[in-house]
């Protein structure tokens, strides 16, 4: 339906103009003649999405677990985070692009630090909202420091430590397609970017499309992965 | 079986600091006194908010007495323990283990559960799951929750087994069905162990002897032996007279009493 409106919007009627608005078919053709390079683009962007999101997503864990869990790591670390983690992740490029030694690395810190917030944030909260009792229990069973960790506060945890996931992953797209289009060369938002500069547009919804299936695709992965981890608060999770 | 698990009680008093400095401090428990034999099962009775539930906490080694000792077998309580279990009010399962890994868990912290597999289902058995195994704990009713957190305390052998109303929440069929069933259990593994209720006729039905506390702060007032053989008769004419005797213990029959308490 969209499609054959669209269709008929442009092609048929010319309503909206030819160069901006190029048609299905248009489109279509790019995607099947330039597959090559766009897969290979998007093989680029998903490669630095996955680094990215790999540190992103350990690190947070980590930093997330330390302070939810020591008060001296709570108390040194948590206005640390509190400062540089609301900075959207972009406004950063300047800095970190000369800082890195290649734009690569720049921008994967760049998805790493977009991720890692959202993560840190809800363990750490996570955790602090595990009820005392069920590590009281552990206690008198002798569990030790890490065991109540990596046992109790961890597994507690999930719910909240999948919400963060989430967000980060959604603002690692963000960062991805950003970061692609001011330095990286090759990947998704570098050809999109580019296509724009030659006037190609046909390649711009033809990079568009790829970006839409991918990231809901990964998305839908996420949640399939949520919901095998989540199996025992079935009927409870409601997103 | 003989199990040790003897407690000794010396003088325990607990005091909480105030929220400020301003603030009154205040005594929880005063000078307990006590000695539990090796296999006894003992409830300790008294009003809510009396302090009873704080002298389990110490006896489990979760808090520390402001003065005084417990010793379990000679050995002063320090802190928390494999030896002595605990089982809570609410339901403390594991949410995201199944009944098997919510029994398990003490074998695996302990890295004993590759050598004792068996004995999970052994112990599912006895408290009458089989076939629940796989069910996660929010599928469950307060009851089989219970039950669960019970195997999950006795799976570790502990000398002491410690309860702190752990059927208070539940309804009176399965309170008394499972009262049957932790009667049986205690007689076959003669675990030591007491039990905070504030349930008079679930301390007469249960325990051998009963202590007798008064509200803040706590102060042991008397113990009662109850010396019926299982399974006792909760309309027997001893075992009403007994339960009168400790409800008049804790002041609860003449009219003044109550007043009393309820000021």
């Amino acid at each position: 339906m969209l499609v054959s409106l669209y269709n008929l919007a442009t092609l048929k009627f010319a309503l909206f103009n030819p160069l901006y608005f190029p048609a299905p078919e248009a489109i279509l053709n790019v995607l099947v003649s330039d597959w090559q390079f766009l897969l290979m683009c998007l093989l680029y962007s998903l490669r630095l999405l996955g680094i990215g999101l790999l540190f992103g997503i350990s690190a947070g864990l980590l930093t997330g677990i330390l302070i939810g869990w020591y008060t001296s790591w709570n108390y040194w670390l948590d206005p640390i985070v509190k400062l540089f983690g609301p900075i959207p992740s972009t406004a950063l490029i300047p800095i970190v692009l000369s800082a890195f030694a290649t734009s690569f690395q720049a921008s994967a810190f760049l998805i790493a630090l977009s991720t890692w917030f959202p993560i840190t944030i809800l363990t750490n909260s996570g955790i602090r909202n595990v009820k005392q009792d069920l590590f009281e229990v552990a206690d008198t069973m002798g569990a030790t420091d890490t065991q109540k960790i990596l046992r109790v506060a961890v597994p507690a945890a999930t719910p909240d430590i999948f919400v963060g996931i989430f967000n980060g992953i959604c603002s690692s797209f963000i960062t991805l397609v950003t970061a692609e289009m001011i330095g990286v060369k090759y990947g998704i938002g570098w050809y999109i970017n580019w296509q724009r500069q030659i006037m190609g547009y046909a390649n711009v919804y033809a990079g568009l499309i790829i970006i839409a299936v991918t990231f809901s695709l990964i998305i839908t992965i996420f949640f399939k992965f949520r919901d095998h981890f989540l199996r025992w608060q079935k009927g409870v999770i409601k997103w | 079986m003989v199990k040790n698990g003897a407690i000794v009680i010396d003088k325990v008093q607990k005091i909480f600091a105030g929220q400020d400095q301003q603030a009154a401090q205040i005594e929880a428990v005063h000078q307990v006194s006590a000695q539990i034999k090796p296999g006894d099962f003992v409830a300790i009775i008294g009003p809510s908010g009396c302090g009873k539930s704080t002298l389990l906490r110490m006896l489990a080694g979760l808090d520390q007495p402001t003065s005084g000792t417990i010793a379990v077998d000679e050995q002063n309580v320090t802190g928390p323990s494999r030896e002595r279990g605990l089982v809570f009010q609410d339901s403390t399962l594991y949410p995201w283990l199944n009944v098997e890994q919510n029994v398990s868990f003490g074998l695996k912290l302990a890295k004993q559960l590759s050598k004792r597999k068996d004995e999970v289902q052994e112990f599912i058995d006895l408290v009458g799951l089989k076939g629940f195994e796989k069910v996660y704990p929010n599928q469950l009713s307060g009851g089989m929750q219970q039950r669960v957190a019970l195997a999950r305390a006795l799976i570790n052998y502990p000398k002491v087994l410690l309860f702190d109303e752990p059927f208070g929440a539940l309804d009176a069929f399965t309170r008394m069905r499972l009262h049957d069933q932790l009667i049986k259990i205690w007689q076959k593994h003669k675990i030591t162990m007491v039990m905070v209720t504030h349930d008079v006729e679930e301390a007469v039905y249960l325990a051998d002897h009963i202590f007798a506390m008064t509200p803040r702060p706590a102060i042991l007032k008397d113990i009662v032996d109850v010396d019926l053989p299982h399974p006792r008769d909760r309309n027997g004419e001893e075992f009403i007279a007994l339960k009168e005797k400790v409800l008049r213990i804790l002041n609860f029959t003449g009219e003044e009493g109550n007043l009393n308490e309820n000021k």
